[in-house]
């Protein structure tokens, strides 16, 4: 055994600082080009520029890092004095957006120390940058048993990688009050440990501040949802997974509460207009499970190329619910049920019920027309809900499209290749 | 006891103990076929409208906030003489009494079919939703709750609770011929009526998963009910899981080695 990797500071400034850039310039490019649809996403670049920057400030002020899966949102952890809460799988989720390659030399080095190739990305990536000593400094790392067997073998074998301890909490298999008090169980335990760890105590002042912004997130992020059944749909296909991804990072901050509030704010402006991504919708497609992160174009490509506007995706489905933050008692509880009921933690435990209850509820709320479900590559419990995503699509004479990639890597499936099996499916089913 | 006997039983004592408090309730009686039930409905109520969006804004009431209490379930029997055809009961405040407000909210349907088949749970139970059905209503998706709205216009033309009860139980009988009677109960009093309601429904939740095959023992374990394994086609991954437990519980996994050039 080698003696666990350290914080390498020369590393992360490089590599972080790129990131920013890449942000700032994904920004002044949207803006440049003045396309109405990136309006949001422009916010959302500058809310992470700002985010990326926090970050840089908590490093070089020496707070403790807490490192969290993106299946733990922050807002309790912004209850922590002088601990700075910073989401593991980062540069997972936004390094394909700024360079379908990005990631690939991260996915590499997890794999060259044995990493299977159906291993989850998401999770060769974190570790990956965790090996190229990419990642900002860790004094304790908290993961919930979630989305799925690859993330937690990821976090075991990070628990090996470093020195800082690695809690992971058991998220239940059940939806029912048992599970519940497990979760909250783990999660008091979780809070016992980080103190610990980081000598500090939960203000839970503090955090009740910071669970009132992320209710505030939460309840514009369901507004937009809904705003998104109406035809035309106000906004583009891609929104929904910039949303998540900057909710992982910002929930419990005012640049949260406000970038949301902007989000929404601009539905409603443009839906009091009558004016949507695609004014004379051709098709309403819906895409349950990732989009390919490398190619979030692709619903702008489809909105452009068929009129075929992504009325919602995975992502994109607000499923998670508020916390009441009356009480420390209160918030653990609805804390555990929320984080039981975020995309992916929500959908991809369980029985195949789980999934396919939300999917029909999204194939039935939204007004679809046709239904594209990526088969990804590495999630074999995803694909075991194909049969029953068939039936349901058929049972509703609605088109549907199984199609194969790596959500992360351009690799074993090119955009391209995407592309034109969408296409020929459009072609043939959809737009006729 | 048979299909959801006992939440149905919970729930006549759950209004029994109200009734005895002396706790003001109102009770409508309207049976009768689908088109009885829907004439004179103060809003429209059909599939053709487009699905809307009211607004925070545009809100006269909003039901069942989850912060507030939040509690919802669909509970069927064969003994079609537990449920009361067309009785709609109501603890708390209407919708007109509420203007502006955020009210807790549980919503109850009981069904009575004597040719029920365990096969129609799903649907049943998805049945109840009524957004882009009912003008001036609709559901916020979120996670097994029943979190709604009613917009300022329905409620100016009527729109009360009386409305939503007829409404569902118009959409129940047109749907599941099969029904021989329908009774809703609605409670809006307080966060605590609501979460003791909720603590049926979280049972009702258990029963309608293991009706679904879906079912775990007192000590955790998962079981299939109907099946034995030597007749099972899933028999070989069950025996891969056994597998992999037996190389868990040896600890053969105890560490990785990381290797790199010029070490």
């Amino acid at each position: 055994m080698v003696a666990p990797i350290q914080f390498n500071r020369k590393k992360f400034n490089e590599v972080f600082s790129d990131h920013i850039v890449a942000v700032q310039s994904m920004a002044e490019a949207m803006e440049a080009i003045g396309d109405q649809r990136d309006i949001c996403v422009i916010q959302i670049m500058k809310a992470i520029e700002h985010h990326l920057k926090d970050l840089f400030e908590a490093v070089d002020s020496g707070k403790k890092m807490l490192w969290h899966e993106f299946l733990f949102f922050p807002e309790l952890f912004r209850g922590f004095p002088n601990v700075h809460p910073f989401m593991t799988e980062l540069l997972c989720g936004f390094l394909p957006m700024f360079d379908p390659e990005g990631l690939n030399p991260y996915v590499d080095a997890a794999e060259n120390i044995g990493l299977p190739a159906d291993i989850c990305p998401a999770d060769k990536g974190f570790l990956g940058a965790v090996l190229e000593e990419a990642q900002p400094p860790v004094d304790v790392v908290v993961a919930p048993t979630s989305p799925c067997d690859s993330a937690i073998t990821g976090y075991q074998i990070l628990e090996q990688l470093i020195s800082a301890p690695v809690i992971q909490c058991d998220v239940p298999y059940w939806q029912d009050e048992r599970g519940v008090e497990l979760y909250e169980h783990h999660i008091w335990k979780m809070i016992r440990t980080v103190e610990e760890v980081c000598r500090t105590k939960m203000d839970w002042d503090r955090c009740k501040e910071a669970i009132i912004l992320a209710n505030d997130v939460v309840e514009a992020f369901i507004a937009e949802n809904e705003m998104r059944k109406l035809s035309p749909c106000p906004h583009p296909g891609k929104l929904g997974f910039y949303q998540f991804m900057s909710i992982c990072a910002t929930s419990g901050t005012e640049l949260g509460r406000d970038l949301a509030q902007f989000i929404l704010n601009d539905s409603k402006r443009l839906a009091a207009e009558k004016k949507g991504a695609v004014q004379d919708e051709k098709a309403r497609i819906l895409m349950y499970n990732p989009d390919p992160f490398y190619d979030l174009g692709v619903h702008d490509w489809m909105e452009d190329e068929f009129g075929a506007v992504t009325a919602l995706t995975f992502f994109g489905h607000a499923t998670q619910t508020m916390i009441d933050p009356s009480t420390p008692e209160t918030i653990v509880r609805d804390y555990a049920w929320k984080m039981m009921n975020i995309c992916m933690a929500r959908q991809y435990r369980g029985p195949h019920e789980f999934f396919m209850d939300d999917f029909i509820t999204a194939l039935e709320g939204w007004n679809v027309d046709a239904v594209i479900v990526p088969a990804l590559i590495q999630c074999k419990h995803g694909q075991a809900t194909h049969g029953f995503v068939r039936e349901a699509c058929r049972e509703r004479g609605k088109p549907l499209l199984l199609v194969e990639f790596d959500p992360m890597d351009a690799r074993p499936v090119s955009i391209d290749s995407i592309h034109s099996t969408i296409e020929e499916w459009m072609e043939t089913q959809v737009i006729v | 006891m048979a299909e959801f006997d006992e939440q149905i039983l919970a729930i006549r004592a759950f209004t029994r103990k109200r009734k005895e408090e002396g706790k003001p309730l109102s009770e409508t009686e309207c049976a009768g076929s689908p088109d009885d039930l829907l004439r004179g409905l103060a809003v429209r109520f059909g599939p053709d409208s487009p699905p809307s969006v009211i607004l925070k804004e545009d809100t006269f009431v909003e039901l069942g906030n989850p912060v507030n209490g939040s509690a919802s379930m669909v509970l069927w029997t064969r003994q079609t003489e537990l449920v009361q055809d067309g009785r709609i009961t109501r603890w708390g405040p209407d919708v007109s009494e509420a203007e502006g407000q955020s009210l807790p909210f549980g919503q109850v349907i009981l069904l009575g079919g004597s040719r029920f088949e365990e096969k129609d749970l799903a649907k049943l139970e998805r049945a109840c939703n009524l957004s882009s059905l009912l003008e001036g209503y609709m559901i916020r998706h979120v996670p097994r709750k029943l979190w709604s709205r009613v917009s300022r216009e329905a409620a100016d033309k009527g729109f009360c609770f009386e409305t939503l009860g007829r409404a569902l139980m118009a959409h129940y009988k047109r749907t599941f011929p099969l029904i021989d009677s329908t009774e809703i109960l609605f409670v809006t009093s307080s966060k605590a009526d609501v979460e003791e309601l909720e603590g049926i429904g979280l049972e009702a939740k258990g029963k309608s998963l293991s009706i679904r095959k879906l079912t775990r023992t007192r000590d955790g374990t998962y079981e299939c009910d109907d099946l034995t394994c030597d007749e099972c086609p899933e028999k070989p991954a069950c025996d891969t899981i056994r597998e992999v437990l037996v190389i868990r519980k040896k600890g053969k996994v105890v560490g990785i080695e990381i290797v790199r050039e010029g070490d």
